[in-house]
């Protein structure tokens, strides 16, 4: 697989803050490359630096193999970018905010118009094509910039957060189309700070914190670094200290906490977990209710990393 | 053709203000003709000259001098250059030594001129040519020197009751002049509130930052929008002039009537680049109002677009040259005041179309680099 983007030592600085901080990353064709970290980590800022949007300081960036200026328009005819923030015209219909932007792009009328329906129907707006964006909600604007931005048929595709505060209807119509612009050979770069979204769409992750890159990989890959195995929830109406004690004993348990009737349970690593502890109740005669298992998310691989919670940044 | 497009379709959005603006100040402009039918302000503009006698004060030489005198206030100055400087004199004449005697004795001796190169003085260069040409038509016929000097004061008074009857209409001219001089504020006004309203929906902060992300060529960007703002520019000029045409006909269909149309023309594309200009920067559509107050209200005014300038103090005057308002309205004055469109008067105009021209270029190189910038801006 060729690279389409190559990021060397990025580093951007605004007047003292370091907003993105010696980045070295390349995006694959064809594949979805996620970026995944909370708000102010430099998603934007590095969207906007491959862009040539933005000066930076030191690093060097290729796009299709050539740097990239503001005037390196035969790349950016092949690039295509959803910004973080809704830009459409008020004043222009669905239909000719998908024409106006595409137009940016190609000239030809009757292949535009083409690509326009595609566009509009990819998004699932074809009932709405007449309407101005004042008239749309909060999802199905989200869902016009996007057709706005991917209506010239791009390879290489910039999706900056998408799915922030969208409805799940709207939400998953933006990821399926998504997957079906990968799936017609687009090469995707995608940041969230949601990480399910990362996580079921996103062929390879890169995690940001603090405009450094705190680890990447597949999801699996990632969640090997959690340091732990899995997660078990247990509700008891009732559990007395000294089983508490006894579970925090178990060889592969790394944590064990119980409150408001629920058991926690934190494995290291190990295989048979859940049925060992469900032996120890039925040996113990103890009453519990639902009990399940999680395997670990990206958030605890943050939170393994950094001390703090993704979601909550 | 997208952004024409475009620009089309967000103008058709802001149609009804845009055509109740227009219309508003057409009215005025109507009202503004009607109001100075009567302002003779012609008179209250004889020119200054000093003239510089070298020869002996008799026969054709005081006839010149007479003449001359009776069309235009003689003034007595120190400093020739220092008088023209500071437009104290518009013309300054010197009539050489023996001028009497090389005339009667067949020679062609030569007037000197210095000239502050505006409407005043071309109105005396016209007077002072008019007077050579007769002259030197009865010097060839005639010797002797009183009957030339009748000959040539009897064809210059037929000369000025036969124009004042039939050739120059000088009611017409005026209500032209007046008619025009408001276009000034209209057209600045107009032009400038409009392009800057549609311009700001393209240069939008978000919008612009897409823009600039996509393959548009930002320059091809620029002139397709300037070309679209340039349309609206050429129908409002087009219906200022319709107006004349049927306010003031006979005026708008003579030669005096093409150069109002030709000048009003030039400083349409002057106004269209200044506001283009401004749109260029100014993103915030509550500021548009207070810029076209400043400007084009404080240019019109200051210009003389709304009451002569003779009125204004002298130090305002020299300001004003800075804006191409003053050099639109100078064609203007000079227009009305014409009786005949001569080569020294087609010299003076052409002088004014060269100053409004590059106020032109001026603005649209302005422009391009700031638009160079732009591109190279961070956008966030
Ligand atoms: N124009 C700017 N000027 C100064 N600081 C900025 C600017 N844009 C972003 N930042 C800062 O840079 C950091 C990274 O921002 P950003 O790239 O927008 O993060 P993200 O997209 O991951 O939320 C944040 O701390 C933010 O406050
Ligand atoms: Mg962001």
């Amino acid at each position: 697989m060729r690279n389409i983007i190559e990021v060397n030592h990025l580093t951007k600085v605004y007047k003292n803050l370091r907003a993105v901080n010696d980045l070295s990353f390349e995006v694959k064709e064809g594949e979805i490359l996620g970026l995944l970290g909370p708000n102010g980590s430099g998603k934007s800022t590095t969207i906007n630096c491959i862009l040539s949007l933005l000066t930076f300081q030191e690093g060097s960036i290729q796009v299709f193999g050539k740097p990239m200026t503001p005037t390196s328009y035969a790349s950016r005819k092949k690039m295509g970018v959803v910004f973080q923030d809704v830009c459409v015209f008020d004043e222009l219909t669905v239909f000719d905010n998908v024409d106006y932007f595409c137009g940016l792009y190609i000239q030809n009328s009757a292949v535009r118009k083409e690509y326009v329906e595609d566009a509009i129907a990819l998004v699932g707006l074809q009932d709405f094509k007449k309407y101005t964006p004042k008239q749309l909600s909060g999802g199905l604007l989200r869902r016009l910039n996007i057709a706005c931005g991917i209506a010239h048929k791009p390879q290489l595709l910039f999706f900056d957060e998408p799915t922030v505060a969208v409805d799940p209807q709207s939400r998953n119509n933006i990821l399926e189309g998504i997957k079906i612009l990968r799936d017609m050979g687009a090469t995707i770069v995608y940041t969230s700070h949601y990480m399910e979204e990362v996580e079921i769409l996103c062929d390879r992750i890169i995690i940001l914190d603090k405009g450094k890159i705190l680890a990447s990989g597949t999801s699996d890959e990632l969640k090997a670094l959690a340091k732990i195995e899995e997660k078990i929830t247990v509700e008891i109406i009732d559990l007395p200290k000294k089983y508490l004690d006894k579970i925090s004993h178990f060889s592969n348990v790394q944590n064990v906490t119980y409150s408001n009737q629920v058991l926690h349970v934190v494995y290291k690593k190990g295989k048979n977990n859940l049925v060992e502890l469900i032996d120890y109740f039925k040996k113990e005669k103890i009453k519990y209710n639902k009990i399940f298992s999680l395997r670990p998310t990206l958030n605890d691989v943050f939170l393994e990393l950094t001390g703090k919670e993704l979601r909550d940044s | 053709m997208t952004v024409f497009k475009t620009y089309l379709k967000i103008f058709n959005q802001y149609k009804l203000i845009v055509i109740l603006y227009t219309v508003i100040l057409l009215v005025f402009a109507i009202f503004q003709m009607k109001n100075n039918e009567n302002s003779l302000s012609f008179e209250a503009e004889k020119p200054n000259i000093y003239i510089d006698i070298q020869d002996e004060n008799i026969g054709l030489t005081k006839n010149l001098v007479d003449y001359l005198s009776s069309s235009t206030n003689v003034v007595l100055v120190d400093d020739v250059s220092d008088a023209l400087f500071f437009r104290e004199v518009h013309f300054v004449i010197t009539i050489p030594n023996s001028y009497r005697k090389d005339l009667l004795s067949g020679k062609n001796p030569s007037i000197h001129y210095q000239s502050t190169n505006d409407y005043q003085a071309s109105l005396v260069q016209l007077l002072l040519e008019k007077y050579l040409r007769i002259q030197s038509i009865f010097l060839s016929s005639l010797k002797e020197e009183s009957k030339t000097i009748l000959s040539i004061n009897k064809v210059l008074e037929q000369k000025a009751t036969f124009t004042m009857n039939t050739h120059l209409d000088t009611y017409g001219l005026t209500k032209a002049k007046n008619y025009y001089n408001f276009a000034n504020y209209a057209i600045l006004a107009g032009l400038i509130y409009v392009v800057c309203v549609l311009n700001s929906v393209f240069r939008d902060e978000k919008i612009l930052k897409r823009t600039k992300a996509s393959s548009k060529n930002f320059k091809t960007f620029n002139i397709e929008l300037f070309l679209s703002n340039s349309i609206f520019a050429i129908l409002l000029w087009g219906l200022y002039v319709l107006f004349s045409f049927f306010l003031v006909g006979n005026v708008m269909f003579s030669i005096h009537g093409y150069f109002y149309i030709f000048n009003a023309f030039l400083f349409t594309m002057v106004s269209l680049s200044i506001a283009f200009f401004i749109g260029s920067f100014l993103k915030n559509k509550e500021a548009i109002n207070g810029i076209v107050n400043v400007i084009a209200l404080g240019s019109s005014f200051l210009c003389g677009a709304f009451v002569p300038i003779t009125f204004l103090p002298k130090s305002v005057l020299y300001v004003v040259r800075i804006f191409p308002s003053y050099w639109f309205i100078q064609n203007n004055e000079l227009l009305s005041t014409l009786e005949v469109i001569d080569s020294s008067a087609i010299r003076t105009l052409f002088f004014h179309f060269t100053i409004l021209f590059f106020f032109l270029v001026f603005f649209l190189i302005l422009t391009n680099i700031l638009s160079k910038k732009n591109l190279q801006k961070e956008t966030i």
